[in-house]
């Protein structure tokens, strides 16, 4: 049983804020990375708040997720850890692919306090905006990627934020050395987290874990093969929006985007004299079989490809269905650990013995 | 009727496969002509989206052709392929979309009947799956 404490204001997101904007005002933190909304009906995005007036409203839990903190964190420490001491508070799978990010040397944690949430879910971002919400209490207008999500609580971070049987009221649970100093110095009093916590996870998880098999045997069903795939991608319009909301997709020079797909008036001329059929300008299956095959080694499983595809291809199920395979075959699961090297990047020379002639 | 050629595109490596493949001809050692050879520096520089690429735009079948584990130039080159062909399969096994299509080899400069043995066979073994569907696209 983990230990926490606890925070208890009119709702859980204003007890977060209160806690959060408290690690402002000790000087904790210079600033923090959070959700807000800033303007009313506008959905709800990240911000670099100093303001503790500002965090105090902030909505940590609000089923909304547009964009990955985790390429937000990539894009602020890249180059340069951050100089100065900041938070960020991210979703459990954000926090998977900032362990990614970290070993594939995308992000510097340096001075940075991660703040993990448990997580119910999110709902796409035209259903949010239709019908704002606080918390996602509507389970059927979770996700797909959310509902057949099985990392309720986030794994790796210094501190967890959660709403779970916290009655309104916030639990903040230290989970690193990091954290327990943090609650320290704010004077916070650790007790035992209540046991629904722990259930209401449990019980999230096994729920997920039936709609995840649901999911991919009703896809395996629907799209084995190349007839499946003409199927699934026919509505692909190639505009690679996926590819730029993937938080595992950082490279600075991207094969898709290079010249080496294109060809002048007269290769495109001659190709006809060889194929009866010539995709123009390119053909958006090689480039999401080209995706699966850099990214599923890495994928998290977010959905965030599916919730910025313009023609509502569920783009994350592929890749959640393939990634699973993908990394099962090398024992390995995105997001689980800093210290298990990803599986492009070891090599060692007895193994897969039968695989080649 | 004629009998259906496939159409293979091998990535040979620079110091093994490419060399068992002059040896193979220098030593007038007979094998099918199906096999489009391309010579890379190293298997490990085959980055997966060309063997993808090579099967979406109508080859019936893809071979790499590498050192042996421990042989390589540079090291880990072919063992970087070999994860990276292991991934490739599983993705074209988990969608259903044969596997077999795509061969890893490993053939050293010396082992120009081997060269000529994983070729025919490959043949033969394309020949038996008929052409790919691989390379469809809409109509």
């Amino acid at each position: 049983m983990s230990k926490g404490a606890l925070i208890k204001e009119n709702n859980p997101n204003l007890s977060a804020g209160h806690f959060l904007a408290e690690i402002i005002k000790k000087g904790i933190v210079k600033g923090i990375i959070l959700q807000k909304e800033m303007f009313e009906g506008q959905g709800v995005w990240h911000y670099l708040l100093k303001k503790p007036e500002d965090i105090e409203k902030s909505k940590v839990f609000v089923p909304f997720m547009g964009s990955s903190g985790a390429t937000i964190l990539s894009k602020f420490t890249k180059d340069k850890p951050s100089k100065d001491p900041i938070a960020i508070v991210l979703r459990p799978c954000e926090i998977r692919g900032v362990v990614e990010l970290i070993k594939y040397k995308q992000v510097q944690m340096d001075n940075i306090l991660l703040i993990g949430i448990d997580c119910g879910g999110t709902y796409e971002r035209v259903n949010y905006l239709d019908n704002p919400s606080e918390l996602p209490d509507d389970k059927t207008r979770l996700r797909s990627a959310c509902k057949r999500c099985l990392h309720i609580s986030p794994e790796f971070g210094d501190i967890t934020l959660s709403y779970f049987g916290a009655e309104n009221g916030v639990w903040v649970i230290p989970t690193s050395e990091k954290g327990e100093k943090l609650i320290k110095d704010m004077g916070l009093t650790l007790q035992e987290v209540t046991p629904e916590r722990d259930n209401t996870i449990k019980s999230l998880v096994e729920e997920h874990k039936s709609e995840r098999e649901k999911q991919f045997a009703e896809f395996k069903e629907q799209y084995d093969g190349m007839e499946g795939q003409l199927k699934f991608f026919s509505k692909c319009i190639n505009c690679k929006n996926c590819m730029e909301n993937c938080p595992i997709c950082f490279c600075k020079e991207c094969f898709f985007k290079s010249p080496s797909l294109t060809w002048d008036s007269e290769t495109y001329l001659s190709m006809l004299n060889s194929k009866e059929a010539v995709r123009m300008p390119e053909d958006p299956i090689f480039f999401q079989w080209g995706r699966l095959a850099h990214i599923t080694p890495s994928c998290v499983g977010c959905g965030l490809c599916t919730e910025a595809c313009p023609v509502n291809i569920d783009v994350g199920l592929i890749f959640s269905y393939v990634a699973e395979k993908v990394q099962g075959e090398f024992g390995y699961e995105a997001g689980r650990s800093v210290e298990e090297p990803p599986i492009l990047t070891e090599f060692v020379e007895h193994e897969l013995e039968d695989l080649a002639e | 009727m004629v009998e259906f050629e496939p159409k293979i595109v091998g990535f040979f490596c620079n110091w093994c496969t490419s060399s068992a493949a002059d040896l193979a001809g220098t030593s007038r050692l007979q094998y099918p002509p199906n096999v489009r050879p391309i010579r890379v520096p190293c298997s490990g520089t085959v980055d997966p989206v060309y063997l993808l690429r090579a099967l979406r735009e109508g080859a019936d079948g893809v071979m790499i052709g590498g050192c042996h584990p421990g042989d390589c130039h540079y090291i880990t080159g072919n063992l970087k392929a070999r994860r990276r062909v292991k991934i490739i399969k599983t993705i074209l096994e988990s969608l259903g979309l044969e596997p077999e299509r795509l061969l890893l080899a490993w053939i050293s400069a010396s082992e120009g009947k081997k060269f000529q043995r994983v070729v025919t066979e490959f043949t033969e073994k394309l020949k038996q799956m008929g052409p790919s569907t691989l390379s469809k696209k809409w109509k």
